[in-house]
């Protein structure tokens, strides 16, 4: 094994190396966690109302990546309904179909096809029952518009509703029932805007921050200002002057109030001498201490030739080290929850992305049975992953069963959500490549540190608190994905994941987990290579790439972008403002959609500031249901991930996080956001995949690579602070980090 | 202490909780228990919160609500309904400007402030109007393209 690693680690890689060799060469699986237990019968997914609208049932929640309008639509088209004739329900466990948790960017990829077969299951029984109520044959009828009618005499109908309105279908869902053609559709494939934007725009939406239930109280927590600081003493006193009181259960140091403000300004008065917390390594040690971390497994992402033999074989070789950040989720509305425990009963109202495993974790840390507990979904502020949401319900949980029976509100305060949510995890990679005489990648080997997983360290706060294990939450963030090279025209080629026990912070999944920094490190160090071959970018990874979406994504790209094919960097410019472009390409999790982006950067050498001023974005994520959709998810992406390169960093001074407002961790602004150009390659007779996710993993490459273009400056720790352009800019950064 | 002021076009009594107490929470609460106006730093930093005052953006979360006595104040709802919504509204709806559509608020609020000052804004003047409200989603080319739309539509 390599000799750079400690010796703990080598141990780890070795078992990870003997458990992969049944996997050689092949991608590791995809994320179980998110796939949807089947559901069997069509009532588990649908129903058609006495109103003759179409419910569609599941936990899948939106927050406004547009999923719920795209399943509407699949439904629609296979029942032969106009899109308004089908709703979602809000996710309620009462009720709703568990599809599993919300992310991954498999929520079409995975519920679409099986909603359609279920919808197209019910057609058939519909047409059945309309031909038997109408006295004919079932060849004889056709369904429109929510009525089966009979094909040569259409004033001859019977509408669904008449047919099994309020009642089951009782029907199996048929995995080889007839859906549409591609040609025949008249309300998927086409760019129906979202219903719920509207109210959003206008009365304010169904948030959960707005629920509010007759004799509700309102709630703040107060959480400890340093990492592992437990309260040693509280002074009640300090807020006698304020109604509000104090709840104190297990850990959970809450105020609540009847009115809202009294409970903020009590949490704010509220006199609390903390104990001094567990120490965490400091900012700048932290990636080196993840490679000295012990390693729980270690994932091998590929595993082809013989990378050692190669290098030493190679005609140049490089090495670089590639880190990034850790990121909080930046939700604007921060989390919130509504509980009551009433007759037996725990109501919990959630903007969760996972109504199912959270009503189990809350019940486990409750001790209660899971049917005692019911988690209802509202609209939540953007999440992108597992941010406080679940950790405030739960914590509202707990203060409801202080105050029982009367409902409570819990919001989190702006400070409650930079820092006490769990974070994106500091993530590092080491890498090596070789040349040959001609400029091909003859090998690639790297080693990278990621979280262990989220499932048993991702607990909810209410459950660490209480000192009471809720179990986790099923979401493992899939840190190692992409970790490998996307070109197959490497020879030889390994890249080790070690997966380490712990990060500093709680290590949650954030939008597009693991792919945005292991596509950072990867696509960079590409286009390391493709220097030092003095190769042009594009064609460099066209000359190593087989696989033909993969290509026309590159191709695509590059068209729309009028990418100019030459070296990098590209030299011979002059004053204080540096233009380049940069190239990187993905197919995400090594098996779905495919996205290449151009980024055209600005880099102002006097102040080391750094700006992207236009982005060409070229998608496959194979059939589209709402291409306007998929657009702005792809746009999302591109200014999301953006923000995530420029400036934004959690700091912290020993145990305490410092960056708790949005001016210590400032997000993108309007004048910094690119022009944006989005090329989707639709593939009508291809399966659907993810596109909420992807296009956020081949954003830092193609930043950092067009600041490269434009500098010969190499960043390679993101965000690309002033500070760190310029020390990239005086050479600084090429060397390896400490 | 009673607050007397104009809510939405109708006159409004309340009561503060305390002296310091930010006009958003009495917005949020009985009897107003207003949706539009939403939390989101309570520090005046994002914008999620704005509402308009005598016709100018403000920041509701940093706004004592002492001040509003004999104002005239103006929230989302009171700026348009689903059924007949103000040019904003309908622009922001057309465009897709907005995915979570939590910051729409201060966006849509801040943006009418700015087109009663400035009737046909270019694309940079209208950067720089919201330069200060934060989208976590990535939607702002939408709504800067929403905004020109709706001042399109205003000026007939």
């Amino acid at each position: 094994m390599n000799a750079i690693l400690p010796r703990r680690s080598v141990l780890a890689a070795g078992a990870g190396l003997f458990v992969a060799l049944g996997l050689r060469g092949a991608p590791v699986g995809a994320q179980t966690n998110l796939a949807d237990p089947p559901a069997t019968d069509v009532d588990g997914v649908l129903a058609i109302g006495a109103d003759g609208r179409c419910a569609v049932l599941t936990s899948k929640t939106e927050f406004g990546q547009g999923i719920r309008t795209a399943l509407a639509q699949i439904a629609a088209e296979e029942l032969d309904l106009p899109f308004e004739a089908v709703h979602l329900p809000f996710p309620d466990t009462d009720r709703s179909a568990d599809h599993g948790l919300t992310g991954g960017s498999v929520t079409l990829q995975v519920v679409g096809p099986r909603l359609r077969r279920a919808a197209a299951t019910a057609r058939a029984a519909l047409a059945r029952m309309g031909a038997e109520r109408l006295g004919v044959a079932t060849g004889d009828v056709e369904t429109v518009d929510g009525a089966v009618r009979v094909a040569s005499d259409p004033g001859r109908r019977v509408s669904y509703a008449e047919l099994v309105g309020g009642r089951r279908f009782d029907v199996a869902i048929d995995p080889e029932a007839r859906v549409k053609d591609r040609a025949a559709w008249k309300v998927a494939g086409r760019s129906l805007p979202r219903p719920d934007l509207v109210d959003k725009l206008t009365a304010g939406g169904d948030y959960i921050h707005n629920v509010r239930l007759p004799g509700m109280l309102h709630a703040r927590v107060i959480h400890a200002p340093a990492l592992g600081a437990e309260p040693v003493a509280v002074d009640e006193a300090s807020i006698a002057g304020i109604p509000a009181r104090l709840v104190r259960q297990g850990g959970v140091l809450a105020v609540v109030a009847e009115r809202e403000w009294d409970a903020v300004r009590a949490a704010r008065d509220l006199a609390v001498t903390w104990s001094a917390g567990k120490a965490i390594p400091s900012m700048e040690e932290v990636y080196d201490v993840a490679r000295r971390t012990p390693a729980v497994r270690a994932d091998v992402t590929v595993n082809r030739g013989n990378p050692e033999s190669a290098l030493a074989e190679a005609a140049s070789t490089l090495e670089a080290s590639y880190a990034f950040a850790v990121q909080t989720h930046g939700t604007i509305g921060p989390s919130c929850a509504v509980a009551q425990l009433a007759d037996g009963r725990l109501t919990v109202h959630s903007g969760t992305q996972a109504p199912f495993d959270l009503r189990a974790q809350i019940a486990r840390a409750l001790g209660m049975p899971n049917e005692a507990v019911r988690v209802l979904y509202h609209h939540s502020s953007g999440c992108f992953g597992r941010n406080g949401l679940e950790d405030a319900a739960s914590e509202c949980a707990v203060i409801a069963t202080a105050v029982a029976p009367r409902p409570v509100r819990l919001q989190w305060m702006r400070h409650d959500e930079h820092g006490s949510e769990p974070k994106g995890p500091p993530t590092v990679m080491d890498l090596k490549g070789g040349l040959t005489a001609e400029g091909r990648m003859a090998a690639w080997d790297s080693q990278s540190w990621v979280p262990h997983s989220t499932v048993t360290l991702l607990r909810t706060t209410a459950s660490a608190l209480l000192d009471k294990e809720d179990g986790g939450a099923p979401g493992s963030g899939n840190w190692h994905a992409n970790s490998n090279p996307p070109y197959d025209g490497i020879p030889a080629a390994r890249t080790v994941v070690h997966r380490i026990a712990e990060t500093p912070f709680r290590p949650s999944w954030i939008r597009t987990p693991g792919r945005v920094q292991n596509c950072f490190a990867v696509e960079c160090f590409t286009d390391e290579l493709a220097a030092a071959a003095r190769k042009d970018p594009v064609r460099f990874r066209l000359d190593h790439l087989s696989d033909p979406r993969g290509r026309a994504v590159i191709e695509a790209a590059a068209r729309v972008s009028g990418w100019d094919g030459r070296p990098s960097p590209r030299g011979e410019a002059s004053g204080p403002i540096r233009r380049g472009r940069g190239i990187a390409y993905i197919r995400y999790d090594n098996t779905r959609t495919y996205v290449a982006c151009v980024i055209a950067a600005e880099v102002n050498l006097d102040d080391g500031t750094v700006r992207a001023t236009d982005a060409w974005l070229a998608q496959d994520c194979g059939q589209v249901i709402n291409p306007d959709g998929v657009r702005q998810q792809a746009e999302g992406c591109v200014v999301q991930t953006l923000s995530r390169c420029l400036r934004e960093e959690i700091a912290w001074e020993g145990n305490r996080i410092t960056t708790l407002d949005w001016e210590s961790y400032p997000l993108i602004t309007f004048p910094e956001v690119p022009r944006i150009t989005v090329e989707i390659l639709d593939r009508p007779d291809q399966p659907m995949w993810g596109a909420g996710e992807p296009a956020a993993a081949v954003i830092a490459p193609a930043f950092g690579n067009a600041i490269f273009d434009a500098t010969g400056a190499r960043l390679r720790r993101a965000p690309f602070t002033p500070e760190r352009v310029k020390a990239a800019l005086s050479g600084a950064a090429r060397m390896p980090l400490p | 202490m009673t607050l007397r002021f104009t809510l939405n076009g109708r006159p409004a009594e309340a009561e503060p909780a305390a002296p310091d107490q930010p006009l958003l929470y009495l917005l949020r609460e009985e009897p107003f228990a207003l949706n539009g106006p939403r939390f989101g730093c309570g520090l005046a930093q994002c914008g999620a919160c704005t509402v308009l005052i005598d016709g100018r953006a403000v920041r509701s979360c940093s706004y004592p609500a002492e001040a509003v006595e004999g104002q005239s104040v103006t929230t989302l709802e009171g700026l348009g309904t689903k059924e007949s919504p103000h040019p904003l509204q309908a622009a922001f709806n057309a465009e897709g400007a907005g995915q979570c559509g939590y910051c729409s608020n201060g966006m849509i609020m801040q943006s009418a402030d700015l087109l009663s000052q400035n009737r046909r804004p270019s694309e940079s003047e209208i950067k720089e109007a919201l330069a200060r409200n934060l989208c976590r989603c990535g939607g702002h080319n939408r709504m800067v393209a929403a905004v020109a739309r709706a001042a399109a539509a205003m000026a007939g």
